[in-house]
């Protein structure tokens, strides 16, 4: 090799080192830019469902004792709920379990009780059904008045109605349940 | 600001913004609840009035006793029919407005002459409730606490009692008219 090209080949290794060292510098002062610049920015809705229900004078007066099939409104569930996947309205009797299971009115004087069963009448949104009939009629667990799915849902309001009949022939005496209206939220 | 350090700072920052969020979804927690049940009861409650009555039906024999016919005699004065839907039961109570006179017990009187004839009442009774099928003896000797049927832990509807008056017939007695009132009386428990 002339003495030239040994001089341009010593240029050519320096030059190559020197993009090298360049290189490295520049990836590690990649590394710490990009970390250094990123910002998350976030914020949270708390979830906030409710019921609140409103009883009606008639639930405490009920007609036992008027023949025939009666149909009383027994009170109103004011549903608020932000989370869009919905919730359940379940309805429970204190009574239901009790032989013979289902719903009933009881006097525990006279141990004699008045079937009946629950309705729910319903605002569609989230798709529920307008009406929900025969709840706890035969079975008390799993008995839901409402189902809202994909949906929030801001101050709709569901009517309880309890359908039985009447008896005549009722002994004396002071007949009592209670229902449970409980919000299960998805 | 030093790479390092400003790093420090945004970790520090972070970490602030998880205490924070934290603290903001506890303290909503318990407005948005899973289960929200606290109450949401409906008091479903019905009341049956009391309804319990006795019809009595006189029949024409109890006008006309054979007082002066020698022998025990017994005749049906009156049947009583009742309905309750009162399930504790009742009591029957009779009285008679001449019993507690002197000689006590139930006896017809004739107030002209003063003379009387003494009997008992007799209740024959249908056995709901545990009743009696028959009672027997009442008023001869007490005038309070005569019950001439008692029932128990049923309703009753629609059942009769018959009342009976026994006596002895007596020839010897003066011309008149005797007379004495019972009274029936249903006692709710």
């Amino acid at each position: 090799m002339s003495p030239a090209n040994r001089t341009k080949l010593g240029i050519a290794i320096v030059a190559a080192a020197g993009i090298g060292i360049v290189a490295v510098a520049r990836l590690a002062g990649y590394d710490v830019i990009e970390a250094a610049n990123t910002i998350v920015l976030q914020g949270t809705v708390a979830q906030n469902c409710s019921v609140d229900v409103t009883v009606n004078a008639g639930a405490g007066s009920l007609p036992l004792a008027s023949a025939g099939a009666q149909r009383v409104a027994v009170g109103t569930v004011l549903q608020n709920c932000n989370k869009k996947t919905g919730y359940t309205l379940e309805v429970t009797s204190q009574n239901c379990s009790g032989a013979p299971t289902g719903a009933k009115v009881v006097d525990p004087v006279s141990t004699e009780y008045l079937a009946y069963s629950t309705e729910f009448q319903n605002p569609t949104t989230g798709g529920s059904q307008a009406s929900v009939t025969g709840l706890l009629a035969a079975t008390c667990g799993g008995q839901y008045g409402r189902n809202v799915t994909d949906a929030k849902v801001s101050g709709e309001t569901s009517t309880v109605y309890v359908n039985f009949t009447g008896s005549e022939t009722l002994s004396a005496g002071t007949y009592q349940d209670t229902l449970t209206i409980t919000m299960n939220v998805k | 600001m030093p790479g390092m350090t400003r790093k420090k700072w945004l970790l520090a920052g972070a970490a602030a913004v998880v205490v924070i969020g934290t603290g903001v979804g506890l303290v909503l927690r318990p407005d948005g609840c899973d289960i929200c049940q606290a109450a949401n009861d409906i008091l479903l409650q019905g009341s049956v009035a009391q309804n319990c009555t006795v019809d009595v039906t006189t029949e024409a024999a109890a006008g006309s006793l054979p007082l002066t016919t020698a022998g025990a005699q017994r005749v049906q004065v009156g049947t009583v029919l009742q309905n309750c839907n009162k399930k504790v039961g009742y009591t029957l109570a009779v009285t008679s407005a001449n019993c507690a006179a002197a000689p006590t017990g139930a006896k017809v009187v004739d107030s002209v002459s003063t003379e009387y004839l003494a009997y008992s009442g007799e209740f024959a009774n249908p056995t709901t409730g545990g009743s009696t099928a028959s009672v027997t003896g009442l008023l001869a000797s007490a005038c309070a606490g005569q019950t001439g049927r008692d029932v128990t832990n049923a309703k009753i509807i629609s059942e009769t009692s018959t009342v009976f008056v026994n006596f002895t017939g007596n020839t010897g007695l003066a011309a008149g008219t005797y007379q004495d009132t019972l009274t029936i009386t249903m006692n709710v428990k």
